[in-house]
């Protein structure tokens, strides 16, 4: 079985890492063949940026993405780039409607994280909006543990940044409990 | 982090960080460069992982000191390695010839971007295989790999390594943005013995007496007391400048080319698969190598006799072993990320005996597998036609 991930934004918002501590999660705890591929302009922030990542129980052959499973948007430029892209019957369309607030009519399965607000408002960092995408991404596509995720946040990121991402591993876990049934 | 297995290592690695593990585990112990997108991951690992085994990791003021440093380190007795991409490589082609002249053991690694001039920094390119053979002044060889994996990116440093040891020649290692930059899981065997500099005996010692194939036997070092003169000009058997003599000139720049084409049969590297009965054949290299393997095996499954072919060795070009392996087949494809380069090598070595087909793409992306499927189709229907 093969898995897909688009994750875009913008430059600066932890998009590629995101892709990486997925894959990390896949590939180290699950035991499960990945490819993580990005692009990205010549500029450090700000700019358009876009990670990939491919998981599978087979050895991959094209390590892109050709029709996205999973399509994760934090920024509305990105969202309005790559949903012509994605399809909105099948996929699990994932936004920060904290930074994406135009979205059009027929997504099947739209999730709505909240993930800037509640970084800058819950955890008082929107450094971590990534990891808040993160964790509700998991929690509800189940595609690696909690474990696993926390496990390779745990061993990625620098000390003097885990306790600000553990927090928010935890603020996107209560979110997601109190909004669930509502998505 | 990473996983053992088997008396194996597994890695999530960067193909960046894959050839520093590579040449680190081939016993490479010095780095000079330049950073430069899509290859600084290269030199950023470099200067980490070196110092660990004890090796020299320099940054350098500009890339032809980078090559030439390079070049310098060989002589001093390390196994060296520069890195650079396209603005970059074409600094460094003075050196290259250089390297080919004194048979310097050296590897170097082109993370290529699209180009040309300063081109497209942050996306991919093939688009300097011929200047990987051709990009210096006057007649020489070298040998180039093309990784299409992370995998590919370990395993063939490691093998660029050996070979440079061997033939004393520079190595490339054509990598691209997108295997640069792209994590996979890498294996890495435990007990790799990379081979050991061989010494030239000292009794009689010529720095350029060849053996009969045409190689150097073993690799001496500067202060491990042999007579060395290094010099770019050519020279005879002992070092010797000798541009005032037009046979020793003759024989010495027909063994550089020669010592490589020669061998050019032992530096076979091809993958392979659905070759049996197949009537098209994507003959595919580097990261376009991906969406063809999901091409053919998509074709497969629409009943169409496509097979496989992976170049992981670009030169020498194999092109016996080409027309061996595609002595059964109608029409052969050729996926470049340029404007058609190898397409016309696999034309000159299948002699006019078949339809040879280039697909090019331009502009910093990879083919995607539905269009060389595409072509694929197109062309096995004008084969029923």
């Amino acid at each position: 079985m093969r898995t897909e991930i688009k994750l875009a934004g913008f430059g600066g918002q932890g998009v590629i890492l995101m892709g990486v501590l997925l894959a990390q999660a896949a590939g180290y705890h699950e035991n499960k063949e990945v490819a993580q591929t990005q692009s990205y302009g010549p500029e450090a922030r700000g700019g358009a940026c876009r990670a990939e990542v491919v998981i599978s129980d087979e050895p991959i052959d094209y390590t892109k993405t050709l029709n996205p499973d999973i399509f994760v948007a934090m920024s509305q430029p990105a969202f309005d780039k790559y949903i012509k892209d994605i399809n909105i019957e099948t996929a699990d369309i994932f936004i920060d409607d904290t930074l994406v607030t135009e979205i059009p009519e027929g997504i099947k399965k739209l999730h709505r994280v909240s993930a800037t607000k509640l970084a800058e408002e819950k955890v008082g960092n929107k450094m971590v909006a990534n990891t808040i995408m993160l964790t509700a991404l998991v929690n509800a596509t189940k595609m690696v543990s909690l474990e696993a995720l926390k496990n390779t946040i745990a061993g990625n990121l620098p000390a003097k940044i885990q306790a600000v991402n553990m927090k928010a591993v935890d603020v996107a876990l209560e979110y997601c409990e109190q909004q669930g049934g509502k998505q | 982090m990473g996983q053992e297995v088997n008396n194996e290592k597994v890695k999530i690695l960067q193909g960046n960080e894959a050839i520093v593990e590579a040449a680190v585990a081939a016993g490479c112990r010095f780095f000079a460069g330049y950073p430069i997108t899509p290859a600084s991951e290269v030199a950023e690992t470099m200067a980490q992982r070196l110092p660990q085994v004890g090796g020299v990791f320099m940054q350098m003021e500009d890339e032809i000191a980078s090559i030439c440093a390079t070049i310098g380190a060989s002589f001093g007795g390390l196994k060296a390695c520069t890195a650079s991409s396209g603005p970059g490589i074409s600094l460094k082609q003075e050196g290259v010839g250089y390297a080919s002249a004194v048979e310097a053991p050296i590897v170097v690694i082109n993370v290529m971007r699209g180009g040309p001039a300063t081109g497209m920094p942050t996306a991919v390119g093939q688009q300097d295989i011929m200047q990987a053979k051709y990009g210096s002044h006057g007649d020489y060889e070298i040998i180039a790999l093309m990784p299409s994996s992370c995998q590919e990116a370990f395993d063939l440093t490691y093998k660029a390594f050996e070979l440079s040891e061997h033939y004393r020649v520079p190595v490339y290692v054509l990598s691209d943005e997108i295997v640069g930059h792209t994590r996979e899981k890498v294996r890495i065997p435990a007990n790799l013995s990379p081979v050991e500099r061989k010494k030239p005996a000292k009794e009689n010692f010529q720095p350029y007496k060849a053996q009969a194939n045409g190689l150097l036997d073993g690799m001496p070092g500067f202060n491990e007391g042999y007579r060395l003169l290094i010099d770019g000009q050519l020279h005879d058997e002992q070092g010797n400048r000798a541009a005032h003599l037009p046979d020793v000139c003759a024989r010495l720049t027909e063994r550089l080319c020669r010592k490589i084409s020669d061998h050019a049969d032992q530096l076979v590297d091809i993958e392979s698969s659905y070759l049996e009965d197949a009537e098209i054949i994507v003959v595919s290299f580097g990261s376009p190598s991906r969406p063809s393997l999901r091409a053919v095996k998509d074709a497969r499954a629409k009943g169409i006799k496509a097979g496989y072919l992976k170049l992981r060795i670009i030169w020498p070009f194999p092109e016996t072993k080409l027309v061996e392996l595609t002595a059964g087949a109608r029409t052969l494809i050729v996926p470049e990320l340029n404007i058609g380069r190898v397409v016309n090598e696999v034309k000159r070595a299948v002699g006019g005996q078949k339809e040879v087909v280039g697909l090019s793409k331009l502009g910093g992306l990879l083919h995607t597998p539905g269009e060389i499927q595409a072509e694929i189709e197109r062309r096995a229907q004008a084969c029923t036609r």
